[in-house]
């Protein structure tokens, strides 16, 4: 299940969303979280999710993979869909008792779901189609004005970047001590919710182990390779060029349309 | 040239490094060799300004590691490839990794772009720069960190058990494109390893035993004091350790180190004494 985790793991490819700047990507990325945080309405949150479906086409990325990522938030996504459902009083539409099931209650868990799910797309897109590199320089010359309030955006940018490439490879190794563990008498799958967290424990502390020791030694590798000598140069050059004007108006109109939904609803 | 003079190092009291004085060419391959714990990382460390001499002093190309303003001088002079071949990657893309390095010391694109094209194909991995790391077997991806430091130019390579969590096949192909890196770009290689066979093809074997040095000489050398190579917690290699036991057992045969010669050695000893029966 872990091994499903797609958000920081990048996908090569040479589709138009590839190809964008990692800038505009980014901005993208952010504003598109915004605009799905604030939706309010099924017809916003549709055109939001026109919008995934939509970006998810010209990545070229199989969409079967890029539903993949969202296999290990079901739980979540059903806990929080089943507290929205039966705690949110209004208009009776089912009940036993003293549960009971209401018509906003039906709204709202819906759209909360919803949400998390074209959060969650959105943001895989991006880290899908950008090397985490490259994330890392286009962060770093978005934050650069920070630079004068003495923020260290390179720094920031460089550990965003690797905590986002990290997340599969730590997932991975999640699996492996399982797999280790389970080889060794361990049993992750049965017995009460309890019980099943217990169980979880003890793959807790060899992550944490490896996590420190993996950092440990990429903090050495970099090192080696004279990182923090001063300002780097990617040799990709940044280019803000007509796919990214055309991707920049869309987002602009996008917001708009969600904004006038929004307004008269 | 690398010149570590009366080099000290503790931790907690416990000496990890005992007055140690080496010194390395380039164009030259010296195994460091010697148990876990012997020091043989740190001792690498000191020459990359990871870690500065608490006594003594190393100079690379005549700059002092202690000297912070030099540090980045020093480390783009001598690369380190490091045991773990998943760990050193900061880039998920074989040319963008191999560019990292590049781009930390602010050199113009073009060069970037120069530099990485060498680097990969002197690492024999040109075929593999769009590749993920990811994807890749763990023999390439310890030769996509030769390729990440080779695109620094360095004059000298560390490689601190380099091969030690690869296949006997990838092994092979890391110490290929090694000797080939010292025979025709000159690049002065310190191999730390623990085996043997890999100790043979180096010009040169220094053996570090609880912080200070054992010996230092020729393979031949160094392998034929078998039991100073015990004492260190050593192993000769499968073919020494052959002709010992031809020895032991009263046979008139020298110390071979590699395959080819112990053949040669087994062969002409086979027809010495097929002549002696007859």
């Amino acid at each position: 299940m872990l091994r499903d985790i797609t958000i920081g793991r990048y996908v090569p490819g040479n589709s138009a969303l590839h190809r964008l700047d990692p800038r505009t990507k980014l901005l993208g990325a952010l504003v598109y979280s915004a605009a799905v945080l604030s939706c309010s309405s099924f017809i916003s949150m549709s055109a939001a999710g026109a919008a995934a479906a939509a970006a998810a086409l010209i990545s070229k990325i199989p969409v079967s993979y890029i539903i993949k990522g969202l296999k290990p938030l079901r739980w979540f996504i059903l806990f929080t869909v089943i507290i929205n459902l039966f705690c949110i009083d209004g208009k009776i539409l089912w009940h036993l008792g003293a549960v009971h099931i209401t018509y906003e209650g039906v709204s709202a868990a819906a759209l909360l779901a919803l949400r998390f799910i074209f959060f969650v797309l959105g943001t895989s897109l991006l880290t899908l189609t950008t090397p985490p590199i490259a994330l890392t320089d286009g962060l770093a010359r978005l934050l650069r004005p920070l630079k004068a309030v003495k923020l260290p955006a390179d720094d920031i940018a460089m550990i965003i970047s690797i905590t986002l490439r990290f997340i599969p490879s730590f997932a991975d190794e999640a699996e492996r001590i399982m797999k280790a563990q389970k080889a060794r008498g361990a049993d992750f799958g049965s017995g009460s919710m309890i019980s099943r967290v217990r169980s979880i424990m003890p793959v807790t502390i060899p992550l944490f182990i490896s996590v420190f020791r993996r950092a440990d030694e990429l903090s050495l590798a970099m090192d080696a390779r004279c990182y923090g000598k001063g300002v780097r140069n990617p040799r990709k050059k940044f280019f803000f060029g007509r796919t990214d004007a055309y991707f920049s108006l869309i987002m602009i109109i996008f917001c708009g349309f969600l904004a006038i939904i929004e307004f008269f609803n | 040239m690398i010149e570590i003079n009366g080099l000290c190092r503790s931790y907690n009291n416990t000496e990890v490094l005992k007055n140690v004085t080496l010194s390395f060419e380039p164009g030259t391959l010296t195994a460091v060799l010697g148990r876990n714990g012997s020091g043989k990382s740190t001792l690498a460390r000191h020459i990359n300004a990871i870690l500065l001499p608490q006594r003594g002093y190393v100079r690379v190309d005549r700059l002092d590691t202690s000297d912070d303003s030099l540090v980045y001088d020093i480390r783009e002079r001598v690369g380190m490839v490091f045991q773990n071949p998943e760990s050193q990657a900061a880039a998920s893309i074989v040319e963008d990794d191999t560019a990292f390095a590049p781009e930390n010391l602010g050199l113009d694109t073009d060069e970037i772009i120069k530099r990485v094209d060498t680097a990969l194909r002197d690492a024999g991995i040109e075929h593999l720069r769009k590749k993920p790391i990811s994807a890749l077997s763990g023999g390439q991806k310890q030769l996509t960190a030769v390729a990440g430091i080779l695109a620094m130019r360095p004059g000298y390579m560390i490689f601190d058990e380099g091969t030690s969590m690869l296949d006997p096949e990838s092994r092979k192909r890391v110490m290929d494109c090694v000797i080939r890196l010292k025979n025709e770009l000159g690049i002065g290689i310190i191999w730390i390893t623990h085996y043997m066979e890999e100790a043979i093809a180096a010009d040169r074997v220094i053996i570090i035993d609880r912080g200070a040095i054992k010996a230092d000489g020729t393979p031949e050398d160094v392998f034929s004091d078998t039991e100073l190579i015990a004492d260190s917690g050593l192993e000769l290699p499968p073919s020494a350790r052959l002709c010992m036991r031809l020895i032991k057992e009263g046979f008139d045969i020298p110390l071979a180190l590699t395959a080819e010669d112990c053949a040669k050695e087994i062969h002409q000893l086979a027809q010495r004494l097929t002549e002696e029966k007859r």
